[in-house]
């Protein structure tokens, strides 16, 4: 097979990983650095920046995005899992309007809807981070929804009929099959919605109404302020940071 | 043994009923293959036996015992379908014991009785494989094995078979028979081979919705009950003609039949079933009283199969003679030998 | 049914939460939902933020076009590498995977450090911060747009490289075995390959990019405002007659999404990835 020539392959490759790389450079060396005088190619390295997120309360702040993200993951991978089943299988039909209600949050804007129902929650005396996590469910269950039923589309509904036929229950059948076949499209629900919930800025901020302070909240008041970059940068490194290790490491546990 | 009464079911939005009235009962260790055209029902039959789908009417029963108010579960039945569905996330073992695991036998009993099974399917060995790591005939062995260990009454087999290459299939069929021999389970199995079909003690014919004969294969072969029947079965001709006194008039002349209404003696419109092995093409035209053209050759293992045009637009399959070359278009002559089954249009 | 119990969770929840939100704000908008005063019928939302509103919406769609273009003219490249015999490939892999997790106010809070006057980039380069140009809060939204086409291309590179995995070896092979050189099997081959999937990422960018709050906030100036950030100030003013006008540029935002949404569908379905 002809290839193109080495100066496409080549400079296009060097322009797509400069890309990619350029734009992480900054959190990278700012979090590991102290100061960065002018007219210096690289900063002088140091963990103030560390420092100072802890005592900016990042430690807390991190816990709860985390408990944010696993309440979120805990409640809409069950209902997206149910949901991807019936879609999936197409128990009782292809659901269209199911099917497409199910995606319309991929188009709405977070920022509008979180507007709406904040106007609501005093009068429907909804407490701020119930509300929080509604509505950032409701914004990951298109992802556990539809990640589970490719899973289901892509087993055949006649194995849970096979375990009914050796002596399984419906319940048996479901549990001691057809979950663990889905189990791998679970866990990668769990991790959409873990990060809806773990990343989201706009959702906690209009409703929490900078009471709920999560990590991105810190984030964001560090970036739009007074010029910190360590300070910025650690805690941008303390949100993404765990996000790419997660992924690094599912990506070993499937090998 | 197993039977069912008057069974109806209708898949839902389907006008016409699949199954409308179906009785049958298979004998206590005895097997029966269920054949029909695809989409005669053949596979919701075994569903609704097996309590997958729930019919309208009648009623089921194994072992004496009505199932028809109990789960698929508790019924005392179990069904190997065409794709062996063998679990990916448990080993082949695993596999084996999963009906013992849900029935709460404890772990080491259940993976005992899987092993036995595994040795009756004779792959001893392979208790520890994953199912992804299994050829398509030791899956299905694996399968098979597994269905076993269910210790089942009634066994159904939906097309288990048909995914394989000849071969495969023919051990499968080998090892089949010796199950039958050392745990005599009650089996019913659909089929679209005749072949397979043949493995059978009876043979049940399923047309528009209900049993149209339920025989052993050789009385099926030899007195199909109507025209559908034999289609089903297949290698009849249908020549259409009348019938009086034990002969059969048609466009080949006429000819001794057997009918089942021997004693009636008069004339009706009738149809000559004749099985092609009935039928001796020669290509020496002087040589039978049935004079036609040849329009197709095929062979049946290492029969050649001619069909002649024999005017009126009537065609009738037959053997070549042995040591007869005939070729498409040529001028042959063809007779029938003994007495064809005849039925009433 | 059974099918209804398994879909009624999440499409009541769903359902519910979308259809009470979107009403409210509409409600609120229109002057039936006010925070003092006596609910009334009236468009003074609109009219009173007029101009605010169309500058507004036109930013946010310069916005999500440009980003949606050039996520595709970089990310498209990205997947076909990703799935060609290159030597860059595996680097190139773990990039994107890498980026696909990383919240955008996470790379919009590393691409101001990257861009602004004092950033990486201008040290890097030897220019002194006078002389750099305002790519971050600038007259055009450039800071804005390589966040999210930085982003958006690693996302319309794995789902490329995902489209194009299992067919492209032998269809590109026999287009090579019927004379086609490589730039013709790219153009005849690849591309409609690629196109189905590039299509629906890049609706899913676009609807995203328009409705997006905190990069367009972090990297914008201060006016004319995107419809999020401009809908999220008059929220928090002060000023409770505001909550209408915020309220305003929100239900645009979400007639903007559900128009480019039908526009979305139809396409897909034109070129058969729905039905």
């Amino acid at each position: 097979m002809s290839r193109f020539s080495p100066l496409w392959r080549w400079g296009g490759g060097a322009l797509l990983l400069i890309w990619f790389v350029l734009p992480l450079l900054p959190i990278m060396l700012w979090s590991l650095a102290d100061r960065w005088p002018t007219g210096d190619l690289l900063p002088t390295w140091g963990l103030v920046g560390w420092r100072e997120a802890y005592g900016d309360h990042m430690v807390p702040a991190l816990l709860r995005s985390t408990v944010l993200g696993l309440i979120v993951a805990a409640i809409a991978v069950p209902i997206g899992a149910l949901a991807g089943r019936a879609l999936g299988w197409q128990i009782g039909g292809r659901h269209p309007w199911s099917a497409a209600l199910l995606l319309a949050p991929i188009a709405l804007p977070p920022f509008a809807l979180a507007m709406g129902l904040d106007v609501l929650l005093l009068r429907l005396h909804i407490p701020q981070p119930v509300a929080v996590v509604v509505l950032l469910t409701v914004f990951a269950v298109p992802y556990t929804t539809y990640i589970v039923r490719s899973a289901y589309a892509g087993l055949d509904s006649q194995i849970e009929d096979q375990a009914r036929m050796l002596g399984a229950s419906a319940t048996q059948a479901t549990r001691k099959v057809t979950l663990p076949a889905i189990a791998p499209a679970l866990w990668a629900a769990a991790a959409m919605a873990f990060l809806v919930g773990w990343s989201d800025y706009v959702i906690t901020l209009i409703i929490g109404g900078g009471r709920l302070v999560t990590a991105p909240i810190l984030v964001a008041a560090s970036a739009s302020g007074t010029g910190n970059e360590p300070l910025t940068s650690a805690l941008a490194v303390a949100v993404a940071l765990p996000l790419v290790a997660a992924l690094l490491i599912g990506r070993l546990v499937r090998r | 043994m197993m039977r069912v009464e008057g069974l109806r079911f209708t898949h839902p939005g389907a006008e016409k009923a699949t199954l409308d009235d179906v009785s049958l009962a298979v004998p206590e260790g005895s097997m029966t293959a269920i054949v029909g055209a695809s989409g005669s029902g053949k596979s919701t039959l075994l569903r609704v036996i097996s309590g997958l789908n729930r019919p309208e009417a009648g009623h089921v029963y194994v072992d004496e015992g009505r199932v028809d108010d109990l789960p698929p579960e508790r019924r005392g039945l179990t069904m190997m379908f065409q794709k062996p569905h063998l679990f990916d996330h448990l080993s082949v073992l695993d596999n084996v014991a999963f009906a013992g695991d849900v029935a709460g036998v404890n772990r080491s009993d259940a993976r005992a009785e899987a092993q036995r099974c595994l040795e009756m399917v004779r792959l001893p060995d392979m208790g520890r494989r994953r199912p992804r790591q299994l050829s398509g005939g030791q899956e299905q062995r694996v399968a098979l094995a597994r269905a076993l260990a269910a210790k089942p009454h009634v066994l159904l087999l939906d097309e288990p078979f048909s995914a394989l290459d000849t071969e495969l299939r023919h051990d499968m069929h080998a090892l089949l028979g010796q199950v039958r021999a050392e745990l005599k389970p009650t089996i019913v199995m659909v089929t679209h081979d005749m072949a397979e079909a043949g493995l059978a003690d009876d043979v049940a014919v399923l047309h528009d919705s209900k049993i149209a004969q339920h025989a052993p294969l050789a009385a099926l072969f030899a007195e199909p009950a109507s025209v559908q029947v034999a289609r089903v079965i297949g290698g009849f001709s249908e020549v259409v003609g009348t019938c009086t006194d034990a002969h059969h008039t048609s466009a080949l002349g006429a000819w001794p039949i057997r009918c089942a209404d021997d004693g009636n003696s008069a004339s009706r419109q009738s149809v000559m079933l004749v099985r092609r092995e009935q039928v001796q093409v020669s290509a020496d035209t002087a040589q039978g009283p049935i004079a036609g053209q040849v329009r197709s050759l095929t062979w049946a293992g290492s029969r050649q199969i001619a069909r002649v045009a024999v005017g009126d637009g009537l065609e009738v399959a037959g053997e070549v003679s042995l040591g007869n070359t005939v070729s498409v278009g040529q001028q042959v002559t063809a007779s029938i030998v003994g007495q064809p089954w005849c039925v009433d249009v | 049914m059974g099918s209804l119990r398994l879909l009624a969770p999440a499409a009541l929840l769903v359902g519910i939460v979308s259809a009470i939100s979107i009403i409210s704000i509409a409600l609120t908008a229109f002057g039936l939902m006010p925070l003092v005063g006596q609910p009334r019928l009236s468009t003074d939302a609109f009219g009173a933020l007029s101009s605010d509103l169309w500058l507004g919406l036109r930013e946010s769609f310069v916005i999500a076009t440009t980003s949606t273009i050039l996520a595709l003219i970089l990310g498209v490249p990205a997947g076909l590498a990703l799935v060609s015999v290159s030597r860059i490939r595996a680097a190139l892999a773990a990039l994107t995977s890498v980026i696909l997790p990383v919240p955008h106010l996470i790379g919009a809070a590393s691409i101001g450090l990257l861009l602004s006057g004092g950033g990486v980039l201008p040290r890097w380069l030897g220019v002194a911060p006078s002389d750099w140009p305002a790519l971050v809060a600038g007259s055009f939204p450039t800071a804005i747009v390589i966040e999210f086409a930085w982003k958006e291309s690693a996302f319309i590179a794995l789902i490329i490289a995902a489209a194009l995995s299992s067919r492209l070896t032998e269809l590109s092979e026999a287009a090579a075995v019927l004379g086609a050189g490589p730039w013709q099997r790219l153009r005849r081959v690849t591309l409609p390959m690629a196109a189905p999937s590039a299509l629906a990422g890049a609706i899913i960018i676009y609807l995203y990019t328009l409705g997006s709050y905190e990069v367009t906030w972090l990297l914008g100036r201060s006016y004319p405002e995107a419809l999020p950030v401009l809908a999220y100030r008059l929220f928090t003013s002060i000023d409770l007659t505001a909550r209408p006008q915020a309220a305003a540029a929100a239900l645009l935002a979400i007639l903007s999404a559900v128009a480019i949404a039908g526009v979305g569908i139809a396409a897909l379905r034109r070129v058969g990835v729905l039905r």
